[in-house]
């Protein structure tokens, strides 16, 4: 009995120690880089994320050495089956001392192929002194086909790897949740829309929790994407006709377009629509409201046609538009100006955000259409609003695969963005550092607790959005949508 | 006695379960889905008011061998059974003449299996079949209470008899349960469309059954186009229509791996995928094994390393797809530095109707002659001479190049057209038996002998104009 409570002990230490090793040295030395994934050499990262944890494909162990280039703050973690797994204690130590300086990796690995070990170059991860809000929100749901049977919100801990929903469709399978959205990154207030029998907006602000039905306010049967204005009173919706089609062959299996699209602006103190009759016509499609962070602009993406698009059309090229608001009286100005001309400049531009000091406008572009997750092409561009200069995104995107939906951090210095350059098919979440002077950094794939999960999750992560702590929602929002 | 008469009821019912539903067991496994992976449990499942799902989804990987998924099927009866006895055995005085009243219990727990495809209403009924006989023995540890049944209850016969009653009952609600014996066949079908086992599938449907049941028919159809019959043979097993071909919009669950498995067949990579994820539908979690086998194979075929990699490590994160991925490992080998295979000629086309959809392919592929015959008997299943004629003029050159070798379908569909375009019979030969036949079959007609004239060309083109 006595050696079987010892040998559960030992067991118990060896466990606890696991993860801090001492180091040992392999017997070859690669000229090379060391072949980690998810790919953490020479990206900038936050001071507070979460452990960066890595991977060698077959290894079968594995050992790293982070070494602070301020403190010398040295920290050893030896993982089995080629996963590093940092203790979050000690990582967040590590980054605290090697905050605005940078980690040196050095990582050894045992294989089949390196049966007595083999180190690699070693590589850096910048740490910036930058803080990233330390919450995304984001949907989890199978990548397209028409139907689902378990899809939610969910949110995630950036400085940690919890995760939660925030609401699902566990009570009404055949819900659609979608379009989340938060006032100026406040988790106090979201709202989201409920697609289905007994759906409609749901909005969740000053603590109350209920469901507008646009159908009984306006002449919008359901409005579609969101943009919450900073000052939290008015919410720009665009309202669309959205197909989906698939295609037989080729690598691009869906394409999703609009035949109709126009933009309002609906009042949540007042319960009211606004509309302008400039953005209601039928040759006129206007969708993905953006508000500038002072709440005086509305960007929206705007595709112009001669007669009423019907079916898919190659040659929908969307502009990127702006128009001059008013708060006070609720009411758009007269001037429109187009900041991206899909005519002169080619492709088709989606998704504009504003950086929170308003100065850079990013967006995605697409050869054609308004559904860039699709498109392999599609990728990520930036204006600099004060000089309309091009600013160049260096590695940001993936040539071959789509990178899309993309939100700024609260200070501005981080983008979160999707992309599915792992698969092709999968859509993950990078985070990329935009710093003070303008210059993007490399991004990085989120971390996950194993790296393999970034493999094996059979979801894509949707829409993601920085948010600046963990949404507590109440339980009857699920009551709302659900149905009898 | 009473162990020997629990295992005879088991082994019947094992037996039972195997011999009537190999197929059907094996289908609800395919249609479920378990993994050991984080999300499986954390995303897909609500707990705890889905640990029965779960348990169901636990077991039933193991129903890819029927034989494991009979034995389970009976296990789960005879567990519920023995905790009714467990309540029996401390509840009434004299126990050992009550063995019989478990087994009343018995086909009304065979009957709830049958329509129970997740397990998750068996699971159920055991835990709170386990949480009762707890219950009774946690009351008996404290109280000696014992009731009494009434002397004709505790005769001796009715421990032998009731039991055998009981068994042969539940025998017949498996053999002629609701909807089992379509859903054994049909997943026959299906499994044998899996394999590609084409001649098998026409060997098994009698035609008769092609004709009346739709579901069948599909699955003729396709053999059929897939030993190159189906323009000789398409109406004789009773195609009705371009919609015969193929499921438009999703009947049930045995429709959608119709679907994939049509698809796959034509070798058309994006609808696979379309098809196997709104199959995955069927399961609980949205996600099946089904369905996730097929997506590795074909992004293995396809040579998507990326992709079919991810299936194959999440299968491999179920109890009993170790060998099945292993088989696939060197396959997968071989892509890892390949490039995908994303065919396509011309413009991308988008999918419709069957119609559309295989005029399209036509268009892209006037070589492939399966594509030219969906097209061809579906434009003559929806009695369109004018298109059939069309593309068959278009067709023909390359797939009978000297107007010889011309289906008998599509001949008999050129002698229909020739009464309003004689120079037809100049350009394509026409078999001499097939110029009897019509001659007969018109004069037949012209003669009043409709009736007779139907039966005598049964499954020809002109039986089903006219």
């Amino acid at each position: 009995m006595r050696n079987i409570l010892h040998t559960f002990i030992l067991t118990g230490l060896l466990l606890l120690l696991a993860g801090c090793a001492s180091w040992k040295d392999a017997r070859e030395t690669a000229d090379a880089d060391a072949p980690v994934f998810p790919d953490y050499k020479d990206v900038t990262v936050p001071c507070n994320i979460a452990p960066m944890n890595f991977m060698i494909e077959g290894a079968d162990r594995i050992q790293a050495r982070f070494t602070s280039s301020r403190g010398q703050n040295v920290l050893t973690v030896a993982g089995k089956d080629g996963v590093i797994d940092i203790p979050l204690r000690k990582w967040r130590e590590l980054l605290a001392s090697a905050k605005g300086g940078e980690l040196q990796v050095e990582v050894c690995s045992w294989s089949d192929e390196y049966p007595d070990g083999v180190s690699y170059r070693p590589f850096v991860i910048n740490v910036s002194a930058d803080e990233i809000d330390g919450w995304a929100a984001y949907r989890l749901i199978e990548p397209g086909y028409v139907s689902w049977r378990q899809l939610g919100l969910y949110q995630r801990d950036l400085t940690s790897f919890e995760e939660s929903a925030i609401v699902t469709n566990h009570s009404n399978t055949t819900t659609c949740l979608n379009c989340h959205h938060f006032p100026s990154y406040s988790a106090g207030s979201m709202m989201f829309h409920a697609r289905g029998a007994n759906g409609g907006t749901i909005i969740h602000r000053d603590g109350k929790t209920y469901k507008v039905d646009f159908g009984k306010i306006s002449r919008f049967k359901s409005v579609t994407y969101p943009a919450w204005h900073p000052e939290g009173r008015y919410i720009a919706f665009s309202s669309n006709t959205t197909h989906q089609v698939f295609f037989a062959e080729g690598s691009q299996p869906i394409e999703v377009f609009d035949t109709a699209s126009d933009l309002l602006v609906y009042d949540v103190v007042m319960d009211e629509v606004m509309t302008d009759p400039r953005f209601l016509t039928a040759e006129s499609l206007e969708t993905f409201p953006a508000w500038s962070p002072d709440g005086k602009y509305l960007y929206f993406s705007s595709y112009t046609s001669d007669s009423l698009p019907v079916e898919l059309s190659y040659d929908m090229n969307y502009d990127l538009l702006r128009v001059e608001f008013d708060p006070v009286n609720n009411r758009f100005g007269e001037k429109i100006d187009t900041l991206y001309n899909a005519e002169v400049q080619g492709g088709s531009a989606s998704y504009p955000r504003i950086s929170p000091d308003g100065r850079f406008l990013l967006y995605t572009r697409s050869d054609y259409g308004t559904f860039p997750i699709w498109h392999r092409e599609a990728d990520l561009h930036m204006i600099d609003l004060e000089t309309m200069e091009t600013v160049d995104l260096g590695g940001w995107n993936c040539a071959d695969e789509a990178d899309s939906y993309h939100s700024w951090s609260s200070d501005g210095r981080w983008v979160m963005f999707g992309s599915r350059r792992l698969d092709g098919r999968y859509t993950r979440l990078y985070i990329a550092h935009f710093d003070a002077d303008g210059k993007p950094h490399k991004p990085f794939l989120l971390p996950q607790e194993d790296p393999r999960y970034n493999y094996w999750r059979l979801k894509s992560f949707n829409v993601p959005e920085f948010i600046n702590a963990e949404v507590k929602l109440p339980k009857e929002a699920e009551k709302l949508f659900r149905t009898k | 006695m009473k162990k020997l008469i629990t295992i005879i009821v088991y082994a019947v019912l094992w037996m039972g379960w195997f011999i009537c539903y190999p197929y059907m067991l094996r289908w609800f496994e395919g249609a479920s889905f378990f993994s050991t992976l984080p999300d499986y449990a954390g995303v897909h499942f609500h707990f705890p008011s889905e640990i029965f799902r779960y348990c169901g989804a636990f077991l039933l990987q193991f129903y890819a061998w029927p034989l494991a998924g009979a034995a389970m099927q009976a296990a789960l009866a005879v567990l519920i059974i023995l905790c009714i006895w467990s309540i029996v055995k401390r509840l009434f005085k004299d126990p050992d003449r009550l063995f019989w009243i478990p087994f009343l219990f018995l086909p009304a727990v065979v009957y709830l299996q049958l329509g129970d495809m997740t397990l998750e209403h068996t699971c159920a009924v055991l835990a709170v079949a386990a949480l009762l006989a707890a219950t009774v023995w946690g009351v008996r540890a404290l109280s000696k209470f014992q009731l009494t049944l009434p002397a004709f209850m505790r005769k001796a016969w009715l421990t032998m008899t009731v039991p055998a009653l009981a068994a042969l009952l539940s025998l017949y609600f498996v053999y002629d349960g609701p909807m089992g014996r379509q859903h054994e066949e049909i997943a026959r079908l299906e499994y044998l469309g899996e394999h590609q086992q084409w001649t098998e599938i026409l060997e098994t449907v009698p035609l008769q059954e092609s004709l009346t049941n739709t579901y069948k028919r599909k699955y003729v159809l396709l053999a059929l186009a897939e030993t190159g019959k189906l323009a000789d043979y398409a109406f004789r097993y009773g195609l009705s229509g371009s919609g015969d071909f193929m499921f438009q919009n999703a009947d049930g669950p045995l429709s959608l791996n119709f679907n994939t498995i049509f698809y796959r067949s034509l070798g058309l990579a994006n609808p696979v995928v379309y098809c196997a994820y709104q199959q995955s539908l069927q399961s609980l979690p949205g996600i099946s094994f089904d369905a996730l086998r097929t997506l590795t194979d074909m992004y293995l075929d396809n040579r998507d390393y990326d992709l079919a990699k991810k299936y194959m490590d999440i299968l491999d994160h179920s109890l009993t797809h170790g060998k099945w991925v292993k088989e696939r490992l060197p396959k997968l080998e071989a892509i890892r530095d390949a490039e995908p295979l994303d065919r396509m000629t011309g413009e991308p086309f988008i999918l419709e109707d069957f119609i559309n959809d295989m005029s399209s392919l036509v268009s892209r592929y006037p070589d492939n002659a399966r594509y030219a015959d969906y097209l061809l008997c579906g434009l003559l299943a929806d009695r369109d001479g004018g298109r059939f004629y069309d593309f068959f003029r278009f067709l023909a050159p390359r797939l009978y190049p000297d107007g010889n070798g011309i289906p008998h379908l599509y001949q008999e569909a050129l002698l229909l057209i020739a009464s309003q375009d004689p120079r037809i019979l100049d350009i394509y030969h026409i078999d001499e038996e097939v110029w009897k036949r019509f001659t007969d079959f018109t004069g037949m007609m012209q003669n009043g002998k409709t009736a007779q004239a139907k039966k005598k060309y049964a499954g020809t083109y002109w039986t089903y104009v006219y």
